[in-house]
């Protein structure tokens, strides 16, 4: 019996991607803390958090590079605690770090590390640098930053990956590069089927790359949900003085953080804590069909962006820290 | 098994060239000095193989990192990313060190049988000290080497410390066996 619910349980998990339950890690300043995700295939989650929120701990640990205190690792149906190598031969990274030997062409980079992976075929790492405009015989510490994710992309792809892990990957590219780079990874996606884990502050990336999103607060998820989701959920609304001092010094949950200034005051307002008395302050729940508009009482309710949602999330404005336990505790 | 083990030890292969004509040139003078060697005072040809055993460690055991950016990086962080097995990863880097460790000694046995050849014994008390004295500076330097590259690329420039440590440890050792 308990071999059979085994066996369906790994069944079932073949077709998660990805799946990380209650991941724990402790360092002497840090802890990460119960972190459960899931990505599946074809699915892109972006991880948004502040510096030292964890992100690359958390990348670390996916990569097997760093094993965790407690928790589960499924990679499609394979528990990492259990065969790590398993894993590590489904994933492919983008990391901010160096990995492969300065010293060596890309092309010897390749075939030294990718004789680890049962996938990687002379060919398929020939073609993947071809794609990323890569020259076989450059050396891997002559290139620019940019062109180091992009051989990092290509090796990650030459081996057939079933999750990538990238790490800040366009956080020192230049716009040009960063679109083609996000391309590259849409259409790798959409063709083999892959579960990303993106790590970024650019949250203008995650716009266009998510399809879901997790908020990382020193150590802890604070929030995961679909991008689609976030945006309905969440708006920005703007207004006069008075108005934000009332919202900013009384009792509403629903303003997860508010700023208030001489001139006006600008928050985030969480649509599913407004009580239903006050749902004509933000004009029919902050959400009365058009993108922007102004309320009776003044309120102008307009759509949030990534940037704006995640400043709000994790320092709360005005209220800080105390905004966001506050949150948490809700 | 044998692919992962083959695979290991294919990956940080180099060409030879320039470090064997060193490697020779090195064995060669030492070769010498110890058939010339004076066997009645062994504890200087004991400082001379210890001196030897840890420096040609040291290179080897070099190819366990690399030289990156203005840094020392052990290659050992670098594998943990990659689905290799770990212990064997170790294990097949122990491989060369292990090479040159039994080269070290090899040398030294052919050059008590060249002296036995030659009319010129050494005696046993002397021959046996001088191994001893190589094989535990060179296991000593080994296992420091590996306690440097745990602790972190900026262990290595300790290095210099560990080998004067290792002289000592030969010195030590000389004196309680000819004293």
């Amino acid at each position: 019996m308990e071999k059979l619910k085994e066996s369906r349980k790994k069944e079932s998990l073949q077709r998660d991607g990805l799946k990380v339950e209650c991941l724990s890690k402790k360092y002497r300043r840090f802890r990460l803390n119960n972190i459960s995700l899931e990505i599946p295939p074809g699915n892109i989650l972006g991880l948004l958090g502040r510096n030292g929120a964890g992100k690359t701990t958390i990348i670390r640990i996916l990569t097997g590079h760093t094993s965790a205190d407690s928790g589960t690792v499924w990679m499609n149906g394979i528990n990492m605690g259990k065969d790590r190598m398993g894993v590590q031969v489904q994933t492919g990274f983008v990391l901010d770090e160096p990995v492969f030997l300065e010293t060596e062409s890309l092309w010897k980079n390749g075939l030294a590390f990718g004789r680890f992976y049962p996938e990687f075929t002379e060919e398929r790492w020939g073609k993947w640098l071809s794609v990323c405009g890569l020259k076989k015989s450059e050396r891997l510490g002559f290139l620019s930053k940019g062109y180091r994710m992009k051989f990092q992309f290509a090796f990650a792809m030459a081996h057939r990956p079933r999750i990538l892990l990238l790490d800040e990957p366009t956080g020192n590219l230049d716009p040009v590069f960063r679109k083609e780079f996000l391309d590259m990874l849409q259409a790798a996606v959409e063709e083999e089927e892959l579960s990303v884990l993106l790590s970024s502050h650019l949250t203008s990336d995650m716009e266009l790359e998510a399809d879901r999103i997790a908020l990382l607060v020193p150590g802890e998820i604070l929030y995961t949900d679909s991008m689609e989701r976030l945006l309905t959920r969440y708006r920005r609304i703007r207004g006069g003085p008075e108005t934000g001092r009332r919202l900013r010094d009384g009792n509403y949950p629903e303003i997860v953080g508010i700023q208030v200034s001489n001139v006006g005051f600008e928050a985030l307002l969480d649509r599913e804590r407004i009580p239903e008395s006050r749902g004509n302050l933000y004009g029919g729940n902050g959400m009365a069909g058009d993108w922007l508009k102004e309320t009776e009482t003044g309120i102008l309710c307009e759509d949030t962006d990534l940037s704006g949602w995640m400043y709000y999330m994790t320092k709360g404005g005005g209220d800080g820290e105390q905004n966001l336990e506050e949150y948490q505790s809700l | 098994m044998n692919r992962t083990w083959k695979n290991i030890r294919a990956f940080d292969k180099r060409p030879m060239g320039a470090r064997a004509i060193l490697l020779f040139l090195g064995e060669s003078i030492y070769f010498m000095l110890l058939l010339a060697g004076d066997y009645e005072e062994p504890l200087f040809l004991c400082n001379v193989s210890a001196a030897a055993m840890m420096a040609f460690l040291f290179c080897v055991m070099l190819s366990f990192t690399r030289w990156e950016q203005e840094h020392w990086r052990s290659m050992y962080e670098k594998i943990r990313y990659f689905p290799v097995d770990r212990k064997k990863y170790l294990l097949a880097k122990a491989v060369p060190a292990g090479k040159v460790f039994g080269l070290q000694i090899g040398i030294q046995v052919i050059v008590y049988l060249c002296r036995l050849l030659m009319h010129q014994e050494i005696a046993v008390s002397a021959a046996g000290g001088i191994l001893l004295c190589s094989a535990v500076s060179g296991i000593w330097f080994f296992f420091s080497f590996l306690g440097m590259l745990a602790a972190g690329e900026r262990g290595l420039l300790m290095s210099p410390v560990f080998y004067m440590a290792g002289m000592e440890i030969t010195n030590g050792l000389g004196r309680i066996l000819w004293n």
